[in-house]
């Protein structure tokens, strides 16, 4: 079985970076869309 | 002459307007995953407190010997006061050997597990937990009430990571994060993992930012008892979408649901069209009837609670109506084709090109998400609208090379393209959206035939899963309307779940 730590109920601080991961992410996710945009209006639209 | 004219013009851009109605679910879709980004920001962590309620845990159970004494094994291995912890089986008059197995983790786990019987059983889930929550009512040692499945894996740490929201008083339940936990599974399991992903990592964080959350997961939903008395002490027994009235009744009696997705369950989910079927009819239909029930909520805001705000009643009724707007989005594109097909054929561009965008969007980022489910479902979440759909995305956004493609292709295997054969290719496309849905229930007709084996998953795959939910939407919407018998179909679970090394 996986290991867990035994889980401090008041220490969120992995839970809030992960959070704040995903917001880069969705960035990430945005800037392909946008670079399809961009290469479809230029070059293969 | 003119007058006619006018109408006919008229009739033209009310038509394309009916094409471009598909456009607001695709902006539903990505402004919730937008609304991700933002969980960083607003979420519950901020009033978190060290909190372990005397917790009762109610696992409704039906002929689940297969199940059950591992089930209550993996509780006690639970990161949690063993004191504070009893196990309560409400054992729905099983005929096999359920209640043996209860009495003896009874004497395993002394105090800790309760086999509550309940003689004329088959009523339904909601009726077998009104029967185990009334004895838990009777007494005052129970602070917070945990409802989950026979089957499901709760991680160790998660009981202590859902009870943390209790701490604040304004929440009065808290659900998990439920992941398709079937091992080994098959191409479904992957769909199911895929969705689910989606459908909670990103819909039910979105739904924290906003405020407001449509559903508790049925394996996973944690009440303080306060909550659970102030909706009555008693689960909804008129639907066949319990937690999703429990969880609206919650909101309307002024608490907060949290969404936790931290805490990791792992449930078994159906490996078949056919029990996938039963299992969201069941869910749709619920929906169908919630919809109904809660009639004087939708889109009118009011204090104490967010299920009247705009942005919930339209994340709400772009997937109740989502069929009925793939239906008119064909049937519009189709009208116009025979009246202006240029006009056909520039709505019919920008809806792909929009749907394309939110495609790549959404799927990405659900991907980033979760990246160890997406390890083992990516190729379902990229082929989740199925590959016909993806090949009109890429025709549409895409058109010059994707017509170098075909042309060199048809040249390539000998043979031109008539005029009449592009035009049926075009119509094809049109009535897709509407089309797929059938499509998609045939691969249910035959998936029992032998040659299902290989040629239903391959509808799948070539359909798409999201049509195929649509397909179970649209079914329910009927079954609704002629007032079929509310059938509890219990999904078929053959104890094959595990938490992943």
């Amino acid at each position: 079985m996986k290991e867990f730590d035994v889980v401090d109920q008041t220490d969120v601080s992995d839970e809030v970076a992960y959070e704040r991961g995903l917001t880069v992410k969705s960035l990430l996710a945005l800037a392909v869309v946008a670079v399809i945009v961009v290469v479809r209006q230029r070059y293969l639209g | 002459m003119t007058l006619l004219h006018e109408f006919s013009l008229g009739g033209k851009w009310l038509l394309v307007l009916c094409v471009m109605v598909g456009i607001i679910p695709l902006l539903a879709a990505s402004y919730q995953f937008l609304l991700v980004a933002l969980h960083s920001g607003r979420n519950h962590y901020g009033k978190v407190g060290d909190h372990l309620p005397r917790t009762a845990i109610l696992i409704p159970a039906w002929n689940e010997e297969a199940v059950i004494g591992a089930s209550i094994d993996r509780l006690m291995l639970l990161d949690y006061p063993r004191e504070r912890l009893r196990i309560c089986v409400v054992d729905d008059a099983s005929t096999d050997d359920t209640p043996k197995v209860v009495q003896a983790k009874m004497l395993e786990y002394p105090g800790n597990v309760v086999h509550m019987r309940r003689e004329n059983g088959g009523q339904g889930k909601a009726h077998t937990l009104n029967h185990g929550l009334a004895i838990l009512l009777e007494d005052d040692w129970m602070e917070a009430l945990l409802v989950m499945d026979a089957d499901v894996i709760y991680e160790p740490p998660s009981l202590k990571k859902m009870t943390r929201h209790l701490a604040d008083p304004e929440v009065g339940a808290v659900t998990a994060y439920i992941k398709e936990g079937s091992r080994p599974g098959n191409y479904m399991t992957r769909f199911i993992g895929y969705e689910y992903i989606t459908a909670q990592a990103a819909a039910r964080r979105s739904q924290n930012v906003l405020g407001v959350l449509a559903c508790l997961a049925g394996g996973a939903q944690l009440h303080s008892r306060v909550n659970i008395e102030a909706i009555g002490g008693r689960i909804d027994t008129s639907s066949l979408a319990e937690d999703t009235f429990t969880t609206f009744k919650t909101q309307l009696a002024g608490r907060r649901v949290v969404f936790e997705p931290h805490a990791v369950v792992w449930a078994e989910e159906p490996g078949s069209i056919d029990s996938l079927w039963k299992q969201r009819l069941r869910w749709a239909r619920g929906n169908v009837q919630v919809t109904k029930q809660f009639k004087h909520l939708w889109f009118r805001p009011q204090p104490g609670h967010r299920l009247g705000s705009f942005t919930f009643g339209v994340f709400w009724f772009c997937l109740f109506l989502l069929p009925v707007i793939m239906i008119l989005i064909s049937a519009s594109l189709v009208a116009l084709y025979f009246i202006d097909f240029p006009l056909s054929w520039e709505t019919f561009h920008l809806l792909w090109i929009m749907a394309g965008l939110c495609y790549v969007f959404t799927t990405l980022f659900a991907l980033l998400i979760d990246t160890d489910t997406s390890r083992h479902t990516w190729k379902e979440g990229v082929l989740f609208p199925g590959l016909i759909s993806i090949t009109i995305i890429t025709y549409a956004c895409f058109p010059r090379p994707a017509r170098w493609c075909i042309h060199n292709a048809t040249e390539l295997m000998g043979f031109h393209l008539t005029h009449g054969q592009i035009h049926l290719a075009i119509l094809f496309a049109y009535v897709w959206l509407a089309a797929s849905m059938p499509v998609a229930w045939t691969a249910r007709l035959l998936e029992p035939k032998r040659a299902g084996r290989y040629l239903s998953p391959a509808i799948v795959y070539i359909v798409g899963y999201g049509p195929l939910l649509c397909g179970v939407t649209f079914n329910s919407y009927v079954k609704e309307l002629r007032g079929a018998a509310m059938t509890w179909d219990k999904t078929e679970k053959s104890g094959k779940v595990a938490m992943p090394a």
